[in-house]
């Protein structure tokens, strides 16, 4: 009973996160899988919870769930998505099947045989919350990627500027065939 | 609770953060300066990477890690910083003639290429797949942009849109894998794990699956066939110095993280050797067979470029397959010697306009050498060296790696490599032909170009040529990287 | 003996002090351009005939110098000369000043052409003199580009197409030369030194491994045989001569080829003496097609220049028959045949391209009786063709005399069916001299003026030599016979 309900927990949240993925990827309406992909995040938010990932959790709800998600919805509607429906495309789909099954034939008992270096539960950190190691993590021994994270950041908001950018700057340069 | 503070070693770091100060101070002129002049954007940043250039060869290479185990300043990277510092000049000169053309994005396109720089440096530094990884994504999102910012064309939007699906592609491969490592292994520091195969060294099939993945995630990055597709659409729309850095400094940057992950003795992946090399070997094998043939067929310069540049991404597999010490050195070189003969390409390619447009077919060279003989003759060694003639670093370069292919006893693997580049003569020297031999179609007058273009096209033939008849020059710079790893 | 002189490397690159010269002087002036290559050849000259004069032929290798170049591979700049190297070197500087007064009507880009030409001239002078394998192979390389444009941009309507086949072609054959070289590299722990590889090769595993040096040694035989160019790849050489300007067909027939022989002289026979006897028949069998089939086409050609160039397939034929024979007169034939057919040819070449600067066709049937007005260009012809042919007195003979008597004892079939290719060469040389000079005078050219002061200056000294070595073949003979005479042994030894 008590290994019962946990695989039980775990293949719940598990078919929602595969079930929404698929419609997500196989609807024709690009509102409707918006919203499936809500819950393609929450189910993937409620499988770290059940892990005991709290602070990764509670960060997937906030951030993609509040943010992300809210934005694409808001950016869908803005841009004036038509209801028609996208074109269904089969390019390839059957060679695209085939190398899938390829793969998976070849992952799935990679996977399942897999001597995975598990902890056992005595080496488990007592701590209820995981958020103040992860902390310590970051700002000691992971403080130069996270840092660099932090430029990638950076990067980022200065290369949306740069696409979304309108064309307002006139040419300032001087004409090609004056300078040399 | 006592929380340990791992040593902060700021100045082991200095050259990263010498060009982020000079990339963040281009970008900052735009706002305080009322008209920024190209001149001076151009000069800034050659300042800063200069003395980039000369801290990170003044600082001393030393094998322990810093940071927690997360980067090593061992000479190699010392080394690698230095090629990629050079490059990333280069492109800022190329990148100013460009710039002339068309204007709007300028200092931005500067400072984009100097946060790619950065990714670079940092993967030539990792010690650990969680810096690796931030580095390639660093390196990768300024790319991205830089692939897009014409937006005059259309062609470059595409591009842009391309890389980023595949480069997103990719990288998810590129986690997952490292999330199978981590799984067998419990760490992501390469020497831990590198300890811990040796100690145990079987693979179990999680374990390859965790290679595999990583090859292929890496293998996006530097355009390896079958993960080439995206190469020619991209090199060919996107703006022509954007494109010179992402077939040089990203490509350059993805075999340093190949390295890293795969071959460094002690380190990683090593003991396993056995497991991956058959894998890299078919990997290069079809890529020298593709890209040469694909070059072949174009017409288009910039195209023709991409091509080529995968089939040299082929040559550098096949030498890195070896695993051998000469296998190593001889990749470095050729990373120095491709990344010069590559942008000045580009860069002629930039140089060689007519009335504006940028030449875009390989007909369009006909008659250079008439009106700009200078030019003709930089392009005709940048052609040649690619081709792998003798007094070239090119056939310096190619012939190590060759050597160190039949030094591991890839024989065929060696004699495709032979035979593709002899297929490869046809292609660089119609370029030639082209310039020397063909009298422009029309009676428009190429541009003048630059002094920073003619500059940089200036320094990639010289270095060529000193490269091609005194390789000792960076050999013994490049023995001292493998001799310490 | 290491030389305190640098008389070889000045020799090697006086032409590349000439090439930069010219490179920045203004491309205006054109005559001047001229000069200044011309002027840069004649040092190279001299310093050949200083050379001549102070090789000791007793005392084998000479003007030696040796320095480390790229010291982690073990690569040398290690040159010096031999027998062997003696008299092709000393073609090469004495036809390159003459080629140059025969392009003096290059009157497009000449700057280019001229600093091609210099650049050609290190190269070749470069392999003639290297001894360290790696220097070889870059010289030998670095001689294929300035070829490659010298016909590609000066040529005649199908450059491009004979450029690249002949450069395909050649590169083609290097890269079995590379492959050869990167093996015996490994293989002997990291030697290019080609003096000592012949023992280094045989304290190695490849000493032991016949199969290894069968197919190595096969490997450098296609490079080579591709230069000299032996059936069945011998088709670039036709085109690449019809299309070449020329003195670059003088250059072409008279040195390049050589350089397929000599390498297989200087490194193949050497390096694996046990293959050099096992392939002796099959190089003898490729020979006499050479020499027989190449007569025959030169026979079916209506070109005059495409006759000559098929002219050269036969005649290296006697070289290579000489060759496989591995007797002293046969090793002897060859090299003399080398420089011989190196002056003939170059006659018969240069001789074509004054015949074509005026009447600009080069059609057998298309002249008649030119003899008559035209008594100078005659006489010259006249010489050249009967030295092509063979006549005694002139030196074509004793080198096909030398060639026929010392594969004779060997092959004995071969050479007789070999000795048909005499026969179809003085065919198809005096049918082609009767239809072109004797008969009646074709009145289109009446006027055609005679060979002026140039062209004679080009031409007098190859008489010369022709009819010298015809009287005294024993000048030249007696400077490579202790080299080759040391090959055989080295061969026949092993």
């Amino acid at each position: 009973m008590d290994a019962l309900l946990p695989s039980l927990l775990f293949y719940a949240f598990a078919g929602v996160i595969l079930g929404s993925a698929a419609f997500t990827a196989f609807a024709r309406d690009i509102v409707h899988a918006a919203f499936s992909l809500l819950f393609t995040f929450f189910g993937l938010a409620c499988l770290y919870l059940y892990l005991g990932a709290d602070f990764v959790g509670l960060s997937q709800v906030v951030i993609y769930v509040g943010g992300i998600l809210v934005l694409l919805l808001f950016g869908v509607m803005f841009t004036g998505h038509q209801t028609q429906e996208t074109e269904k495309r089969t390019v390839n789909f059957y060679w695209g099947l085939a190398l899938i099954a390829l793969l998976g034939a070849g992952m799935v008992p990679a996977l399942l045989k897999a001597p995975w270096a598990v902890k056992s539960a005595a080496e488990l950190p007592e701590a209820k919350s995981t958020i103040s190691s992860i902390a310590t993590l970051l700002m000691t021994d992971y403080l130069l990627p996270f840092e660099i994270a932090s430029l990638l950041l950076l990067m980022a908001l200065i290369g949306a500027v740069v696409i979304a950018r309108g064309e307002t700057k006139t040419d300032e340069g001087e004409s090609p065939e004056t300078s040399a | 609770m006592q929380i340990q503070v791992p040593e902060i070693s700021l100045w082991q770091v200095l050259p990263e953060l010498i060009v982020l100060a000079t990339a963040v101070g281009v970008l900052a002129s735009d706002l305080f300066v009322k008209s920024v002049q190209r001149v001076n954007v151009t000069l800034t940043a050659t300042l800063g990477l200069l003395i980039a250039f000369f801290t990170a060869r003044s600082l001393e290479a030393s094998a322990t890690p810093i940071f927690a185990g997360m980067v090593v300043r061992d000479s190699l990277s010392i080394l690698l910083d230095q090629i990629f510092l050079a490059g990333a000049m280069l492109v800022t000169w190329i990148g100013h003639e460009y710039a002339r053309r068309n204007p709007r994005q300028f200092p931005e396109f500067t400072a984009l290429v100097l946060f790619a720089t950065i990714g670079m440096m940092v993967i030539a530094m990792s010690a650990d797949l969680i810096p690796l990884f931030v580095g390639i994504e660093l390196l990768s999102l300024p790319l991205f942009v830089l692939a897009g910012s014409d937006k005059d064309r259309l062609a470059s939007g595409e591009a842009s849109l391309k890389y980023f699906l595949l480069g997103a592609f990719s990288t998810g491969f590129l986690v997952y894998g490292i999330a199978f490592i981590f799984g067998v292994t419990r760490t992501t520091n390469l020497t831990v794990i590198g300890q811990s195969l040796a100690a145990h060294a079987e693979a179990t099939p999680l374990l390859v699956l965790g290679f595999a993945l990583l090859l292929v995630g890496l293998g996006f990055k530097i355009s390896l066939a079958p993960f080439h597709m995206w190469a020619p659409d991209v090199y060919q729309g996107a703006p022509t110095p954007a494109t010179a850095w992402i077939a040089t400094g990203s490509k350059i940057a993805g075999f340093v993280a190949l390295m890293r992950v795969f071959t460094l003795p002690d380190v990683s992946f090593a003991a396993l050797s056995d497991y991956w090399t058959p894998g890299i070997w078919w990997l290069a094998l079809i890529t020298m067979i593709i890209g040469n043939a694909g070059a072949l067929m174009q017409s288009d310069l910039k195209r023709m470029l991409a091509y080529s540049s995968i089939a040299h991404g082929g040559y550098l597999a096949m030498a890195f397959t070896s695993g051998t010490r000469i296998g190593a050195e001889a990749t470095l070189f050729y990373m120095a010697a491709y990344l010069l003969m590559t942008v000045g390409a580009f860069g002629v390619a930039i140089a060689a306009s007519r009335s504006g447009q940028e030449c875009e077919k390989i007909a369009d060279l006909s008659g250079l050498a008439r009106q700009r003989p200078w030019l003709a003759f930089a392009m005709s060694i940048f052609m040649l060296s690619l081709a792998g003639m003798p007094g070239t670093a090119g056939f310096v370069g190619k012939l190590w790696l060759f050597g160190a292919a039949v030094q591991a006893q890839y024989y065929s693997l060696a004699l495709i490599g032979v035979l593709t580049t002899l297929l490869s003569f046809y292609y660089y020297l119609r370029v030639i032909v082209y310039m020397y031999v063909h009298e422009p179609d029309d009676r428009l007058l190429f541009n003048r170009y630059s002094f920073s273009n003619g500059l940089a096209l200036t320094v990639c033939a010289v270095g060529l040529v000193g490269l091609g008849v005194f390789p000792n020059l960076l050999w013994s710079t490049i023995r001292l990287c493998t001799g310490a790893v | 003996m290491e030389s305190q002189t640098h008389l070889l490397t000045w020799m090697t690159f006086f032409p590349l002090i000439g090439a930069v010269l010219v490179l920045i002087t203004p491309s205006r002036a054109k005559t001047f351009i001229k000069q200044l290559a011309f002027v840069f050849t004649l040092p190279s000259l001299a310093l050949g005939v200083q050379m001549l004069r102070l090789y000791d032929p007793a005392a084998g290798l000479q003007f030696v110098e040796r320095v480390s170049w790229i010291s982690y591979f073990n690569i040398e700049y290690y040159i010096g000369a031999d027998g062997l190297s003696v008299p092709m070197l000393f073609l090469t500087v004495l036809l390159c000043p003459i080629c140059i007064l025969a392009s003096w009507g290059i009157n497009d880009r000449v700057k280019g052409y001229f600093a091609l030409f210099l650049l050609l001239e290190t190269g070749m002078l470069g392999v003639f003199s290297a001894l360290d394998f790696f220097l070889f192979y870059v010289f030998w390389e670095l001689m294929l580009l300035p070829m490659y444009f010298l016909i590609g941009i000066w040529g005649g309507p199908r450059r491009e197409y004979a450029a690249i086949k002949f450069f395909l072609y050649t590169l083609f054959g290097s890269v079995f030369l590379l492959i050869a070289m990167i093996v015996i590299y490994l293989n002997t722990g990291g030697s290019f030194d080609l003096v000592a590889l012949r023992e280094q090769i045989a304290s190695s595993p490849l000493g032991s491994a016949a199969r290894v040096q069968w197919w190595l040694f096969l490997g450098m035989y296609v490079a080579f045989a591709i230069k000299i160019p032996a059936f069945p790849f011998h088709t670039w050489l036709p085109d690449a001569h019809v299309e070449a300007p020329t003195a670059i067909s003088v250059i072409l027939a008279g040195i390049l080829l050589k350089m397929g022989t000599y390498g297989i002289l200087r490194i193949a026979y050497p390096l694996f003496p046990e293959m050099a006897q096992q392939f002796a028949l099959f190089i003898a069998i490729i020979a006499l097609i050479n020499i027989v089939y190449g007569a025959l086409c030169a026979m079916a050609q209506t070109d005059l220049k495409k006759l000559v160039a098929y002219s050269s397939i036969s005649h290296m034929g006697y070289v290579m028959l000489g060759m496989a024979a591995l007797t002293p007169e046969g090793m002897n034939g060859a090299v003399l045949q080398m420089f011989n057919h190196g002056t003939i040819t170059a006659m018969l070449f240069l001789l074509v391209g004054v015949i074509y600067d005026r009447a600009h066709h080069r059609n057998i049937d298309g002249f008649g009786g030119l003899a008559k007005n035209l008594p100078i260009y005659s006489g010259f012809t006249c010489l050249a063709f009967f030295a092509s042919l063979g006549l005694p007195g002139l030196s074509g003979f004793i080198s096909e005399a030398l060639v026929f008597l010392g594969a004779f004892p060997v092959f004995m079939v071969i050479t007789i069916i070999g000795l048909s290719g005499i026969v179809i060469t003085a065919a198809y040389i005096l049918w082609t001299y009767q239809r072109v000079f004797l008969g009646p005078l074709n009145e289109k050219y009446a006027e055609l003026p005679d060979c002026s002061i140039r062209e004679q200056v080009m031409l007098y000294p190859l008489a010369f030599i022709v009819i010298l070595l015809g009287v005294f073949p024993h000048l030249i003979l007696q400077i490579f016979q202790p080299t080759m005479m040391q090959l055989i042994e080295i061969v026949t030894k092993g």
